[in-house]
């Protein structure tokens, strides 16, 4: 038993037990007093009136759980102030129990009540049956009262549930929100037939363009022009539904200056009834991704182009030391066997001089080859090492030109050399004398036998050797590769040779600081010229960039690539005519 | 006195190679007529050369040895003369194997050269060595 009080204690609301109001209404202080004596409880605020109109005052008043008429009341009956307490709104609800001393009269008179609670009680009075009735009421009330407590409750619950339910709406939007804007990715929507509805900033950024320009516009106009037609096609297939609801794949994308390479993604999201609804469209930049790769296959392939250039460079190398030793082999075997088969001593010795120049020849060309061969591997091992010291142009290339009189007489063409006097400058003395002779070799044997020009000049801080003749010239997508190592045109092979001597003309001109171009028109000869600068030592630093822009000014950009990393060599080679 | 001995003509554009053939094969023997490429080779045969065997390089200015070889072998008159290539690049030989008679590598090989050059060859001078002349 206690546990069942202590139980309705808690679970009863403190509040259920404040005093309701009961309004007593009779024209004799007797009834009212025994009906006050009857309901007296502390929980029961009785408030007594003696007449009508008393009632209806108090009634306007405060709020009553139930009133108590007496029928019997001169001035205005029971029933009379009942009528009134019914016809106004505020009070309509509230129970009544007639007090009658006739039961025939109130059955008669019930009729006439439809709103409302209405009883009665039958004098002389029964206090139990006065107190039963009255607390039904009072536990309606009461139990209203306590509705509409838990539906405050509740009202109240679920206000603060959808406050707070909204609050986190706000949260999450502002989440998404900065997500979207701050994401380093480009994010847009875009309508079920491709139309962006919605981008971030960073697509825009992506793109080149205002992102609020973007809306409106095609997805697949993203892509650079060539590559729409894949991404369109990709939205339609998401669209079908046929394929996966995703799509993924590298574009270039439809910027207006710099190339940029993206990685699109599509998200088909559909509606309940499995349609496209919208999709969501992911753009991430992997230009410099791309750009590695690029440059990774790049390199790969000029890897395999060297390899390719060394192997043939082997293969020519080894054809052109056959060539001086097949004389001196042919002439050391067949004096040997002119020698053991007894020949007449003085026959033998008739040609033996003339016999032994070849062979002392023929060697020569072989060790001018070896040397060549060495000096291109150690050129090709790093950075040439040169030795600087003052050096006339003029006379040097004078005097290579002396040097060369043989090779050049054999050619059948003639050496016009214009030189400005006093073009000094510091170099490296022999290795300046082998581009001069490179140069002159190569002109030799692509000059048709017509006359070759060499002109040396000076500027402001440097100084210009031209080597022009008039040959054959040079085709125009040779001259691209001219300085390329072991670079050997087509019909020419015949002139035989390694490939490098106008690689080895860029690598020691580049050492100086200096540049080296080449202009030519198949038939109408060609003209190189270097151009070094007075002093290397104090030039060298400001090269780079110099070196690249007078490069593009004369040769194509691919050639002009080569010449800031690689060097190069040849139309031609001037092997043959450092050795015949 | 008509000179009986066999002809060989040599068609070389590089002057050492030349030479060199020259003296060992008149060494042997053989009354040698030189060319420094395929259109001299051709003048040589016109004004007065019978040769029993050519000795032809591939790669030379002027007149390659391809194409002295094809309008050698258009002519009927000369046609039937055997060609030996002396060639540093097999590759090149292996293309005109049909239309010559055999391949020198170079460098050469002197007694290769001879024996291929005697084979052709059955007059010589006074070190004649008696060979059967195979068929062309």
């Amino acid at each position: 038993m206690d546990g069942q009080e202590r139980a309705f204690a808690m679970t009863g609301p403190p509040d259920d037990l404040e005093p309701v109001d009961i309004l007593l209404v009779d024209d004799h202080p007797g009834n009212l007093a025994s009906l006050e004596a009857i309901l007296r409880q502390p929980d029961y605020n009785l408030v007594l009136a003696r007449s009508g109109p008393e009632a209806l005052t108090l009634v306007l008043r405060q709020e009553f759980v139930v009133i108590l008429l007496d029928v019997a009341m001169p001035e205005m009956d029971g029933f009379e102030v009942a009528t009134i307490i019914r016809q106004r709104e505020q009070s309509r609800h509230i129970p009544i129990i007639f007090v009658t001393a006739s039961v025939y009269e109130m059955e008669h008179v019930f009729r006439g009540y439809t709103v409302g609670a209405v009883d009665y009680l039958r004098k002389p009075l029964d206090p139990h049956a006065v107190r039963a009735k009255v607390a039904v009421f009072v536990e309606l009330f009461r139990q209203r009262r306590r509705n509409e407590r838990q539906a405050k409750q509740l009202q109240q619950a679920e206000a603060r549930l959808r406050a707070r339910a909204e609050e986190a709406l706000r949260e999450s939007e502002a989440i998404y929100q900065a997500t979207f804007e701050e994401a380093p990715v480009g994010i847009g929507h875009a309508s079920p037939d491709g139309v962006w509805t919605k981008v971030n900033r960073r697509l825009g950024e992506l793109l080149g363009v205002a992102h609020e320009d973007l809306v409106g516009r095609d997805v697949a106009a993203i892509t650079a022009d060539d590559d729409d037609q894949g991404l369109r096609a990709a939205i339609d297939a998401l669209r079908g539904g046929a394929g996966p609801s995703v799509y993924s794949g590298e574009h270039r994308l439809a910027t207006p200056r710099l190339e940029r390479w993206g990685q699109v993604t599509i998200s088909a999201m559909r509606d309940p009834d499995d349609r496209v609804a919208r999709f969501l469209v992911v753009v991430a930049d992997v230009t410099e991704r791309k750009a590695i790769e690029t440059e990774r296959v790049r390199l790969l392939q000029e890897l395999r182009d060297g390899v390719r250039a060394r192997d043939d460079f082997l293969a020519i190398a080894a054809h052109e030391l056959k060539t001086p030793l097949t004389p001196l082999r042919l002439q050391t075997a067949g004096l040997l066997r002119e020698l053991r088969r007894g020949e007449d001593p003085a026959s033998l010795l008739a040609g033996l001089e003339r016999r032994l120049e070849i062979i002392d020849g023929a060697s020569a060309r072989l060790e001018a080859l070896v040397d060549k061969l060495l000096d291109v591997s150690r050129t090709s091992v790093g950075q040439l090492a040169i030795e600087l010291e003052e050096v006339d142009l003029g006379s040097l290339v004078e005097s290579v030109v002396r040097d060369m009189s043989g090779d050049i007489a054999r050619s059948g063409s003639t050496v016009e050399l214009h030189a400005e006097s006093d073009v000094r400058g510091h170099w490296d003395r022999v290795r300046i004398a082998q581009v001069v002779m490179n140069l002159l070799s190569n002109a030799l044997k692509f000059g048709s036998g017509r006359p070759i020009h060499v002109s040396v000049s000076r500027d402001d801080r440097t100084a210009r050797l031209s080597v022009r003749d008039e040959g054959i010239g040079i085709a125009p997508e040779a001259l691209a590769r001219i300085f390329e190592r072991f670079e050997r045109l087509g019909p020419v092979r015949h002139h035989g040779g390694f490939g490098l001597g106008l690689w080895i003309v860029r690598q020691i001109v580049t050492a100086h600081g200096g540049d080296v171009t080449v202009s030519s028109r198949p038939g109408q000869g060609a003209e190189f010229v270097v151009v070094l600068p007075s002093d290397p030592a104090r030039m060298r630093a400001a090269t780079a960039t110099d070196r690249s822009r007078t490069s593009e000014r004369a040769l194509p950009a691919s050639a002009a690539r080569g010449a800031e990393t690689r060097g190069a060599d040849s139309r031609v080679e001037e092997a043959r005519g450092a050795a015949s | 006195m008509t000179d009986s001995r066999c002809t060989v003509l040599v068609v070389e554009d590089d002057r050492d190679i030349r030479e060199s053939l020259a003296d060992v094969l008149t060494a042997e023997g053989y009354r040698v007529v030189t060319a420094e490429n395929g259109r001299q080779g051709l003048e040589r045969l016109r004004e007065e050369t019978d040769p029993c065997i050519i000795l032809l390089d591939l790669m030379m200015p002027v007149m390659s040895g391809g194409e002295f070889l094809a309008e050698l072998r258009a002519n009927d008159m000369l046609a039937t003369i055997p060609v030996v290539v002396v060639s540093a690049w097999p590759d090149e030989a292996a293309l005109v194997e049909s239309q010559t008679q055999g391949y020198v590598k170079k460098p050469v090989s002197l007694d290769v050269l001879l024996e291929l050059v005697a084979r052709y060859c059955s007059k010589k001078g006074d070190v004649l060595v008696a060979r059967t002349r195979g068929s062309a």
